[in-house]
């Protein structure tokens, strides 16, 4: 019987008697594993190989060197005289989605340093930058009123000449609700239009 | 072992159906458990729904044995009920011969080691158990879901988009697959407000008949006043693993004897009880009332002491005799 057949209860007592140590242990553990894990699942299961049916699907995740580090740390303490806690050196497998701390899921950006940035790929989230909306195709209601603009994120500075709005001047022109500026913000609501510079409208705002 | 719902805390869990999900110890032996329960077990802040009661040593009595305990069978949990989707009639289909025979070993056992066995408590919203579950966890697998939009939380899809809407779509499109887009779509439609009452609200009552029927049982002065319920876990079992969901009502219903528990609650440990001709595992279940898993861990070892001998125990899986 190997040490990774053995009960919690024993392979605590003996890491406890001393007669085994917590890195034992976990390379028992991981042989094990080694010897009868096939390959990782996923979603995507194409044709099912001969391996596939006599090997075991159990790890989405191996986390061997923190393992190695806690068993080190747990062997530490045994020495030291010190109480590792109840189950300390027993190697525990978490079944089903857990978080695990320390691990970013592939799909993470931060899996993308260089390929991705989250702020500058997404010009809905850059700031100083227009946003379409779902209003961007022109409807009759632009016709009168022109695109609603962002008032947060327009400025004298960046609002170039070009096709100016018409803005009636009693009209209120309603902006989506993202873009509210202040207290308002996320809410639909109304705001008065003014017709200073901030609420030119130009083309080449809307690249 | 699922334990009672909030005595371990459900932090760090990727949530699916709040109300339902419950982390649990699974351990090579009873005692195994029961160490890790004592470890996992007991009130965390970061879990409002975990229980401020204090956490009892599940070792120390762990071997005093299970004398003058009640143990019921319910002939319930022999048999699957399951509605004819046309008609909605209600069918039966009697549980495998070698299922319900390891179940019944196992009481002999128990009642060999001093325990009462209780025969026909009745438990009879069991058959509402699977229905239920389909619409509360999908409707709170839809609420759960919603946060991986991939802007505070989960998958955010690597390609160029061009607003707030069309990133969120796909955000979810890409990041989710088929299961969990079918129980938000389920979730959603049931939980629509033209929808509610007929299949949420109604969910929600059929969730009160099935707690009422574990509190009946359990009621110490009542007329059970069990201990512990002794079922099958599963109805079949394991499937091959090709196997499509869906292939028998067996299989559909799978879950049966094990959803009463997360809709009440109560806790429950699910033991080894021999193997079926092919050589697979079958399951036998405690349930118990609330906060009892001390009495469950020990009924357990005192079934595993007395079982210990068995040929069946000494099996081992394919993958380790082809070694």
């Amino acid at each position: 019987m190997e040490l990774c057949d053995r009960t919690a209860y024993e392979i605590v007592s003996l890491i406890r008697q001393r007669k085994t140590s917590a890195e034992e242990v976990l390379e028992s553990v991981l042989e094990r594993i080694q010897a009868v894990e096939g390959r990782t699942g996923s979603l995507d299961v194409s044709q099912l190989t001969e391996e596939d049916r006599e090997r075991v699907h159990a790890y989405l995740t191996l986390t061997e060197e923190r393992a190695r580090k806690q068993a080190y740390e747990v062997d530490r303490k045994v020495a030291d005289g010190e109480d590792p806690g109840l189950l300390a050196g027993f190697p525990f497998q978490l079944r089903m989605s857990f978080v695990l701390k320390g691990r970013l899921p592939l799909q993470h950006p931060a899996c993308y340093p260089t390929l991705y940035h989250p702020i500058r790929q997404h010009r809905w989230l850059e700031w100083k930058q227009p946003v379409r909306s779902f209003w961007e195709k022109p409807t009759w209601m632009s016709l009168f009123l022109g695109h609603p603009v962002n008032p947060l994120l327009t400025s004298p500075a960046r609002a170039t000449p070009g096709i100016q709005a018409v803005f009636p001047a009693d009209l209120p022109v309603a902006v989506p609700p993202l873009w509210q500026p202040g207290k308002q913000s996320f809410r639909w609501g109304l705001i008065q239009p003014d017709l200073s510079a901030s609420r030119l409208h130009s083309a080449e705002l809307w690249e | 072992m699922k334990p009672t719902y909030g005595r371990v805390s459900r932090y760090g869990m990727i949530a699916f159906g709040s109300s339902l999900d419950c982390p649990g110890p699974i351990g090579r032996d009873v005692r195994d458990t029961a160490m890790m329960l004592q470890v996992i077990a007991g009130l965390d802040r970061q879990d409002s729904t975990a229980v401020k009661t204090l956490v009892p040593d599940y070792l120390q009595g762990l071997d005093e044995g299970i004398r003058g305990m009640r143990i019921g069978l319910s002939p319930d949990y022999f048999r699957i009920a399951f509605p004819d989707p046309e008609s909605g009639e209600y069918s039966e289909q009697g549980l495998p011969g070698e299922i319900s025979d390891a179940v019944h070993r196992a009481a002999h056992l128990l009642a060999q080691q001093g325990a009462e066995i209780v025969e026909d408590v009745p438990m009879p919203n069991t058959r509402y158990g699977i229905p239920a579950f389909f619409v509360i966890s999908r409707v709170e697998a839809a609420s759960n879901l919603h946060r991986f939009d991939g802007v505070k939380y989960g998958y955010r899809t690597p390609g160029t988009v061009d607003d707030l809407k069309q990133m969120y779509k796909k955000n979810r499109g890409e990041g989710f697959g088929l299961q969990p887009k079918l129980r938000i779509l389920m979730g959603m439609y049931v939980s629509a407000a033209q929808y509610s009452e007929q299949y949420y609200q109604r969910a929600l009552k059929l969730r009160a008949m099935i707690r009422r029927d574990f509190d009946q049982a359990f009621d110490q002065d009542g007329k059970y006043r069990l201990d512990a319920l002794l079922t099958p876990t599963t109805p079949t079992t394991a499937f091959p693993i090709e196997a499509v969901y869906g292939d028998s009502v067996l299989m559909q219903y799978a879950d049966q004897l094990t959803v009463p528990a997360n809709h009440a609650g109560v806790p429950g440990i699910s033991l080894p009880g021999g193997v079926d001709q092919e050589g697979l595992p079958i399951g036998i279940q405690l349930l118990g009332p609330d906060f009892s898993e001390a009495v469950l861990l020990r009924i357990g070892r005192a079934y595993e002491a007395a079982s210990a001998g068995e040929t069946w125990r000494r099996e081992q899986p394919a993958v380790l005799k082809s070694r």
